[in-house]
C-alpha cells in the first residue's frame, strides 16, 4: 500500500513564482521515488497551470497586482492528486479546442499558442475544473504514478 | 536563462542553457532575434544544458523558426537534452524543426544544403 504523502504550498500568481513553484513540485515528487520520466510531465503541468493563472486569472503581465494560488498533492492509493486554485477569473478548459498536429510542410500550421493545455492533459489521466464560492479549482489526476 | 553567442563564417551557434519558460520568454525572444540579426545563412541553437521548457519556451523557438524562413535563414537544433525532446515529440514540432545529435552535425548537415 502506498504511504500517503502530502504537499501544500502558497504563491502569489506571477510568472516567476508559476516556475519556481513547479521546479519545487518536480524536486518534491523526485524525493517521493516517483520516475524521472513522469515527473517531467507533471513539472510541466504545474508549470503550464500557474502560467495560465498569472497570464489569464490575474493578469501579471498587464502590471496588475498578483493574486493567490495554492497548490495541494496529494499521493495516497488513489494515486496522484495535484489541485490548483485561484481566486481570479474562471477559466473552462473545456472551451478551449485542441489545436491540430503541426504539418512540417505547413509553416502557417506551427503553434505559436495553445499547446498548454495539450500539454497538461498528456501527463494525467483526468483533468477536471470547477468554482468553489470565491475559487476556482484545476485538479490533476494520475491513477498509477509509478507506472 | 542563458545565451551564449558565436559567431562563425556564415553560421551562430548559440547556446542556451537553464530554463526557457514563461517567466524568462521575453528575454529569450529577444536574445533568438539578436542572433537571427547577424546575417548569418544558418542558426544553430544548441540545447545541451537546458533543463526545463514549456510551452512559452517553444512558442519563441517557432516564432523564430518562422522569422528565419523568411529571412531565407535555416534553423537547427542539437544535443538536445531530454526535456526539450519530451516536449518537441509531445507537441510533435520535431517533425517542424531540423534536429542534430550535436553543432557539429548540425554544422555539417546544413552546410550541405543548397
Amino acid at each position: 500500500m502506498t504511504p500517503a504523502r502530502t504537499y501544500r504550498r502558497y504563491a502569489p500568481a506571477t510568472l516567476a513564482q508559476a516556475r519556481a513553484l513547479a521546479a519545487d513540485v518536480g524536486l518534491t515528487l523526485r524525493e517521493w521515488g516517483l520516475p524521472e520520466h513522469r515527473v517531467l510531465g507533471w513539472e510541466l503541468a504545474v508549470a503550464e497551470m500557474a502560467t495560465n493563472l498569472a497570464r489569464h486569472a490575474y493578469g501579471d503581465e498587464a502590471g496588475q497586482p498578483p493574486g493567490p494560488m495554492w497548490l495541494d498533492v496529494t499521493w495516497g492509493a488513489e494515486g496522484l492528486c495535484m489541485v490548483l486554485a485561484d481566486e481570479g477569473e474562471a477559466f473552462d478548459p473545456a472551451a478551449v479546442p485542441v489545436p491540430p498536429a503541426p504539418d512540417p510542410a505547413d509553416p502557417d500550421s506551427w503553434p505559436e499558442s495553445g499547446m498548454g493545455l495539450p500539454l497538461i492533459r498528456s501527463a494525467v489521466d483526468r483533468l477536471e475544473y470547477r468554482t468553489e464560492g470565491a475559487r476556482n479549482l484545476m485538479t490533476l489526476f494520475v491513477s498509477d504514478p509509478t507506472a | 536563462m542563458h545565451s551564449k553567442t558565436c559567431l562563425r563564417d556564415d553560421h551562430v551557434v548559440m547556446t542556451l542553457s537553464g530554463s526557457l519558460d514563461a517567466s524568462v520568454v521575453g528575454v529569450l525572444r529577444h536574445d533568438l532575434e539578436q542572433a537571427l540579426s547577424r546575417g548569418v545563412r544558418i542558426l544553430i541553437l544548441d540545447l545541451s544544458a537546458v533543463s526545463f521548457v514549456d510551452s512559452s519556451g517553444l512558442a519563441a523557438l517557432v516564432s523564430t523558426l518562422k522569422t528565419a524562413l523568411g529571412r531565407q535563414v535555416e534553423v537547427a537544433l542539437c544535443s538536445l537534452a531530454a526535456p526539450v525532446v519530451a516536449v518537441l515529440e509531445l507537441t510533435r514540432l520535431d517533425r517542424v524543426f531540423d534536429i542534430y545529435a550535436d553543432v557539429a552535425e548540425a554544422r555539417a548537415a546544413q552546410g550541405e544544403r543548397p
